[in-house]
């Protein structure tokens, strides 16, 4: 099992947003138990090194094995993430 | 190129906004059977070429993407310039919807006229997108420093009864 860390602002983010998406905190559920299970690499290292879709949402946040911690950073609508990290910028 | 230079060149890209000419506007427009006789010249067609290319080769290959990249008044600096060049695109099309005074169905009888919207549509779109890749930066950097300022490990479980509380 990971800790988590995450700032207050996410804390109270995730419990706003979790009342009405439950698979955020599910998710988290998941980060906590198997990190990289569900993790995937977002290739830029300014946004993070992972992310994991969450229902609508996503979770932009680092891993670090020695402390067993999964570092949550930040928490963004899943389609605007996916638009930004796949540059696809022309509407079809 | 340098951060700076890309700055510095994208601060140029303003006056590319001079090129956004309609010479004959006042007297083409017609608004009979809702054809637009709407027209430019090649040359603002040529210039829409040179800020599509300007945008993918100069600025949106070289958008930071390492921690090293990281310089946040120049991001902020990138970002404000974005802004301003987004408002001009946004003007330009604001005042073509305004010579079609509310019309729906409009057809514009111009071909150059119609492949420089075309491209400058594609313009908005790339502007829009660096914009937001810049404004994901800043968000990120914030909320690094927040969890470096504030930030509290838990484990799962302690952190679900909190959430529920």
């Amino acid at each position: 099992m990971y800790n988590l860390h995450l700032s207050e602002n996410l804390f109270d983010k995730i419990k706003t947003l979790g009342v009405d998406f439950p698979s955020l905190i599910n998710k988290v559920q998941a980060l906590s138990e198997n990190p990289i299970e569900v993790a995937v690499e977002t290739n830029i290292e300014l946004f993070c090194t992972y992310y994991v879709n969450a229902g609508r949402h996503a979770i932009l946040f680092d891993i670090n094995d020695d402390e067993e911690t999964v570092y949550l950073k930040y928490i963004m609508l899943k389609a605007r993430l996916h638009k930004i990290l796949s540059g696809k910028i022309i509407a079809p | 190129m340098t951060s700076t230079a890309i700055l510095s060149s994208y601060k140029q890209m303003g006056s590319l906004a001079n090129y956004f000419l309609f010479p004959q506007s006042n007297k083409a427009v017609s608004t009979y059977k809702k054809v637009i006789a709407l027209t430019t010249d090649k040359k603002s067609l040529k210039e829409s070429e040179k800020l599509l290319k300007f945008l993918d080769e100069t600025i949106i290959k070289n958008l930071p993407t390492k921690k090293s990249d990281l310089d946040v008044d120049l991001i902020y600096g990138q970002l404000e310039n974005t802004k301003d060049n987004q408002l001009k695109i946004n003007k330009m099309f604001d005042t073509i919807d305004n010579l079609f005074d509310n019309q729906e169905e409009v057809t514009i009888d111009d071909d150059i006229m119609l492949l420089f919207l075309a491209n400058m549509k594609k313009v908005q779109e790339k502007i829009a997108y660096i914009y937001d890749y810049l404004n994901l930066v800043l968000e990120v950097n914030e909320a690094n420093n927040q969890s470096l300022k504030n930030g509290k490990t838990y484990a799962f479980e302690e952190l679900y009864e909190l959430l529920k509380a």
